[in-house]
């Protein structure tokens, strides 16, 4: 589906449900649906459209729709209204300079990176390859919390 | 030639199935007036119209009373029209709404009818006529003719393109085209029962609104400007949700108990912390209180590593001192999770890979016809970790892998 598509898809859900997103009253007035960005698999083949939901510089909430414009989930991060994640996390630049600044010492030759979901959709997180020995090794940026790993994928019943 | 078995003509005619036209008015107009309230599409400008107090009766070829087509006109164009069931072995009240003019017109039809007898029926009159649904939802006029030498005949005219249609019975399952059959002949016994135990609890519902509302009844609601009846409508239709939602909580936040969350998320404090972030919140909720870190130890894992799926059951059961029952369920079905939530219990929902906690559910009551009915469960999410998330996710569209469920034990007090 066309990103005009999930952009009215969006909107039309959004006025049905934003008072089920679990925000104050102050930034409902004040939200803001910003562009729709594909959330691609570990083999960064598209997966689904998440639709940030900003207050001010701030990324409160979402709403996730398959490729075909289906509603998975709508929310908001946190619980705590004055604790939000800034909205420059979104940025692929502020995704490459912590994961660079978190990895760079013992990898080279980081890649770019890409807003991945590592294993089920819900896990949102960039996601940077750098080579180690020419075999890839896998670098994470989940929105603050740096990881890595050797594995590309982790088996499903480890949770 | 009968379109209908004698014993369920019978039975099917007597008063307990026969739908009175004042009854079918009331349906009419709740359904007018729920319409509105939905503000559905096609129904734009309706909160003008009136609905014709006496309806058009459409007979099944059985000879009983069908349906009851009440015309929606605004001033004098007519916007569509309210079927209602003439019978309650049909079930629920309406049958249909058209929101547009209908296709055809009833003077043109006798029009045409005239025409034919005078043409094909030479020497006969129409001695009685009744419009009637012969092969559902086309209709027809059923003409008796009578000569002057009491010689009778009886045809069948399409009302739609003038057709005469033959008045063999058609075989039930033979259905599409212009061949005749019943209705009413086609629903069996126990559909029967069914449908009328449907159709008394409709028709009771109406009833118990229309009687409370008064400015609902024609003679006021009417005498209303356009605007005045939807607030009208809207103020009386308030107890129909688009959804049944429930969540968790401990208490009824009012005066000093309301700025709080009943459930608490809990961000997992690394990125492998999500069984232990998940399990925290349902703990925190049964007032047990334990780190992620001693959770990990209780699962015999260490900070650093992911959880196995069966570790989780004797961790959690160990960090409740027994007092718990968790359990695992590797087939996640809506029922289920409905269940735990009305019995206020928190879960511990599973999707590959991850482990979240889920403390409410929520399904719309209205949807799209045929398309699966939108069910949500309430999310609270660890990840992404130190922050996590709550939200509402699609039962249909997600890929579950397991469900756990923490029941407390009864104590035997003997």
């Amino acid at each position: 589906m066309e990103i005009k598509q999930i952009e009215k898809t969006s909107d039309s859900f959004l006025s049905m449900v934003k008072a089920d997103l679990g925000l104050p009253e102050f930034i409902l007035q004040k939200l803001e649906r910003k562009k729709p960005m594909i959330v691609k698999n570990i083999d960064l083949n598209p997966s689904y459209w998440f639709v940030p939901l900003t207050y001010k510089d701030y990324l409160v909430g979402f709403l996730h729709l398959t490729l075909d414009g289906e509603i998975m989930a709508y929310g908001r991060f946190m619980q705590r209204d004055k604790e939000y994640i800034p909205i420059n996390y979104l940025s692929k630049e502020t995704a490459y300079a912590e994961i660079t600044k978190s990895f760079g010492e013992v990898h080279k030759n980081i890649g770019c990176p890409h807003l991945i979901h590592d294993g089920p959709p819900q896990k949102l997180t960039w996601m940077s390859v750098a080579k180690e020995d020419d075999e890839p090794f896998y670098l994470f940026w989940a929105f603050g919390e740096p990881y890595s790993r050797r594995e590309k994928e982790i088996d499903k019943y480890l949770i | 030639m009968s379109f209908i078995e004698k014993n369920k003509r019978e039975r099917i005619s007597r008063q307990t199935f026969q739908v009175k036209g004042e009854d079918a008015g009331l349906a009419a107009r709740f359904h007018l007036y729920s319409l509105i309230a939905s503000r559905a599409k096609g129904v734009e400008g309706w909160e003008k119209a009136r609905i014709q107090s006496k309806p058009r009766i459409v007979y099944d070829l059985s000879g009983l009373p069908l349906f009851y087509d009440f015309a929606v006109y605004s001033g004098r164009n007519r916007l569509g029209n309210i079927r209602t069931g003439a019978n309650k072995s049909l079930g629920n009240p309406i049958i249909s709404t058209q929101t547009n003019p209908e296709g055809w017109s009833i003077d043109k039809a006798v029009e045409e009818l005239n025409k034919l007898v005078r043409k094909d029926y030479k020497g006969y009159s129409i001695s009685s006529k009744r419009l009637v649904c012969y092969s559902y939802p086309k209709l027809a006029f059923m003409v008796n003719l009578a000569s002057r030498e009491r010689e009778t005949k009886q045809i069948l005219m399409d009302v739609g393109d003038y057709t005469v249609i033959s008045l063999e019975p058609g075989p039930a399952r033979e259905m599409l085209g212009q061949i005749p059959y019943s209705l009413l002949s086609l629903i069996s016994e126990p559909k029967e029962r069914e449908n009328i135990e449907v159709y008394n609890k409709v028709d009771k519902n109406i009833k118990e609104v229309l009687v409370k509302e008064r400015n609902l009844e024609p003679r006021r609601y009417y005498e209303l400007k356009p605007t005045e009846r939807i607030r009208e409508i809207d103020r009386s239709f308030v107890f129909i949700s688009p959804v049944t939602e429930k969540t968790l909580d401990y208490c009824c936040h009012t005066g000093s108990c309301h700025d709080h969350a009943c459930f608490c998320l809990h961000p997992q404090e690394n990125s492998v912390h999500c069984a232990r972030a998940a399990a925290q919140m349902m703990l925190c909720y049964w007032r047990y209180c334990y780190s992620q870190h001693e959770i990990a130890q209780a699962y015999g894992v260490s900070d650093t590593a992911l959880t196995p799926v069966g570790a989780v059951v004797p961790g959690l059961e160990s960090l409740t001192k027994n007092c718990f029952d968790a359990t695992l369920h590797w087939t996640v079905n809506w029922a289920d999770c409905e269940n735990e939530i009305k019995e206020r219990r928190p879960f511990m929902s599973c999707v590959p890979g991850h482990a979240r906690a889920c403390a409410g559910t929520k399904q719309w009551n209205i949807w799209v016809v045929n398309t699966p009915r939108p069910r949500y469960l309430n999310i609270y999410d660890p990840w992404p970790p130190n922050t996590g998330a709550i939200y509402w996710e699609n039962f249909n569209t997600t890929n579950y892998l397991c469900n756990f469920s923490l029941v407390r034990r009864t104590t035997s007090h003997i």
